[in-house]
């Protein structure tokens, strides 16, 4: 009988599988060491150049399958020389290498194979591919690990004032859990037919042309020659059959099968691209694209943020909520080997700082902040400036936060009901500092 | 025998079977080469079935079997046989789990439809090149799904 204290528990098998690893990659074996979906360990090894010998195979085995308790696969030591296919494992496109390794002569490399049921798409972390969101075209996404920090609101605020310094700009409300920008910026008669659930439906029966996806914002008039459109998350329906929403969202994480296969990620990037070539067609292709992703740790955030944007900006109030959830998230991109991939293209936004105390608040958020960021920055001595460790009070690094003020009045604003909302005095206050960093980040890219 | 042990002989009599075939196919002995891959995906999708879609080694009325066996929503028992059965067999019971390639080789053709256990009495057994040519990659790609199956903890 296992007692509770020596009871290995999911975080403790990692270290122990790891220790392995360096053991058999220290022989000159290619490790890759893999986790299945509940969690256990084994380790696949490269025995086709050097051999492994049985006994050493056989001393791993049982180490691992002694010290990882229950988070021991079955087999803990795969050899590529028992393996049916052994490319499919050395070879597959999941593998991600193991952050600060250094392979040596004579030593091996280590990967990891980490199958979850969700998340895969948190790495690795890209931009989009310049063909994918077309030549001048900037994505951008907005994103709060927490709900209800007004992102919605400062998605249409930057969506409107970039528009009004002459940009078209394309608002996709991926928030397809609560649909947020979509119902602040058109009234329901300019809804169009169908929204980015339809999209994600319909393309993975290959069924995906000719939908209506885009309409111009409600009742906003822009200045200049800018446009402003809106790809909602639900459509208004044709109108001959009910429009069932949930029914359709239930069936958009997936997978599709087929050769090849696309993932999740795959369709959504899908969807976007589909929308960006609407509003194209109908006008010209969109300067900016702003994303308004959904919060919390999901995977409509995850593709979004590691794949589908230019900048991400952070969204987030000083609560250890936000920091908590932030420290999460970075640990796992540092952990796979992203830090410097996603620390080059986030900036953090504190979009909800008391008009009262304005000072004393950002500054406590910037502290905080720079904490949580220092998973990603490099670990270097004080003499040292060759990595990326920006002091908390570097302005330009992507802890420092663009500030948002926070005011009761914005609190339950309904945009379509209350027309010319958004150019109140205290509105545009509060906004002004993130709209003008804002536009710069993306029109400039500094 | 225990289905822990069903599982584990199914495993490895599909790489033995693969194997075989691969020896009789390069030396050009079709039929027999052509029953072996037929027994390869057969052992394959009964290792899945017993590890990964709540098969036993139990027939409907309660008593150990030869033959892994299902259970619907309904209560209906299916015994899980021979190719090209088994085939559609973990067709249907993949049906509505997202995301599977499994599933999707499955459906997408079926090289093992004109397949009959029954050949392997018959004096030569008419193959062309081509279905054979099928028949090895499709045994090829449902092994290699096994093996993934089983490192990853799940039907890919």
């Amino acid at each position: 009988m296992t007692t509770p204290d020596t009871t290995v528990r999911f975080d403790d098998a990692w270290p122990v599988a790891l220790a392995v690893a360096r053991a058999t990659a220290a022989q000159g074996y290619d490790t890759v060491l893999v986790r299945d979906i509940l969690g256990r360990f084994s380790l696949a090894l490269d025995d086709r150049v050097p051999k492994v010998s049985s006994e050493s195979a056989d001393r791993w085995r049982t180490e691992l399958a002694e010290r990882l308790g229950r988070y021991a696969a079955a087999n803990t030591v795969l050899l590529a020389s028992d393996l049916f296919a052994p490319e499919a494992v050395f070879e597959s496109p999941h593998l991600i290498d193991l952050p600060g390794q250094e392979v040596s002569q004579g030593h091996g490399r280590i990967r990891v194979l980490d199958n979850g049921v969700v998340g895969e798409d948190w790495a690795p972390v890209t931009t989009p591919r310049t063909e994918d969101s077309g030549v001048g075209t900037t994505r951008i996404a907005l994103y709060g690990f927490k709900g209800g920090v007004g992102r919605s609101t400062a998605t249409f605020m930057l969506g409107k004032h970039l528009a009004d310094q002459g940009s078209c700009v394309l608002v996709l409300d991926l928030d397809l859990e609560s649909p947020g920008s979509g119902p602040l910026l058109l009234r329901e008669e300019d809804t169009p037919q169908y929204g980015l659930v339809d999209h994600l439906v319909e393309f993975a029966l290959g069924n995906a042309d000719g939908l209506d996806l885009v309409a111009t914002a409600s009742g906003i008039s822009v200045a200049g020659n800018g446009e402003l459109w809106v790809a909602p998350a639900r459509g208004r329906g044709s109108g001959t059959a009910p429009y069932t929403y949930v029914d359709k969202l239930n069936r958009v994480y997936g997978s599709v099968p087929g050769t090849p296969s696309l993932t999740f990620a795959d369709r959504l990037e899908q969807a976007v691209t589909a929308c960006e070539a609407a509003v194209a067609a109908r006008s010209r292709r969109p300067d900016v694209i702003l994303l308004d992703s959904r919060a919390g740790i999901h995977d409509i955030a995850a593709v979004t943020i590691s794949r589908l944007c230019d900048l991400a900006l952070l969204f987030g109030s000083d609560n250890s909520q936000t920091w908590n959830g932030y420290r999460d998230l970075f640990t796992a991109w540092q952990a796979s080997g992203q830090a410097e991939a996603i620390r080059d293209k986030v900036k953090m936004v504190a979009s909800m700082v008391p008009d009262t105390h304005r000072a004393e608040y950002l500054s406590t958020f910037r502290d905080r902040s720079w904490a949580c960021f220092s998973i990603l920055y490099d670990d270097l001595p004080a003499d040292d400036s060759t990595g990326f460790n920006p002091s908390p009070e570097d302005l330009s690094a992507p802890h420092s936060p663009v500030p948002i003020l926070f005011t009761l009045d914005l609190v339950g604003l309904d945009g379509v009901s209350s027309p010319g909302w958004s150019e109140q005095r205290f509105v545009q206050a509060a906004y002004d500092e993130f709209l003008t960093t804002a536009t710069r980040l993306i029109l400039e890219g500094a | 025998m225990p289905p822990s042990s069903a599982q584990d002989d199914y495993a490895h009599a599909a790489l033995r079977h693969y194997r075989d075939a691969v020896y009789l196919h390069d030396d050009k002995r079709l039929p027999n080469a052509d029953h072996h891959y037929g027994f390869a995906v057969e052992c394959a999708l009964k290792s899945l079935l017993l590890r990964y879609l709540n098969a036993t080694m139990i027939d409907a009325r309660g008593r150990p079997s030869h033959y892994p066996w299902t259970v619907d929503t309904g209560g209906n028992h299916t015994r899980h046989g021979h190719l090209p059965g088994i085939w559609s067999d973990v067709a249907t019971l993949l049906r509505g789990r997202t995301g599977s390639t499994l599933g999707a080789v499955l459906t997408s053709s079926a090289p093992f439809a004109s397949w009959d256990v029954a050949d392997r009495y018959l004096k030569a057994p008419s193959l062309s090149t081509t279905i054979m040519t099928q028949r090895k990659a499709a045994a090829t790609q449902i092994l290699t799904l096994h093996q993934q199956a089983l490192i990853t903890g799940a039907i890919q």
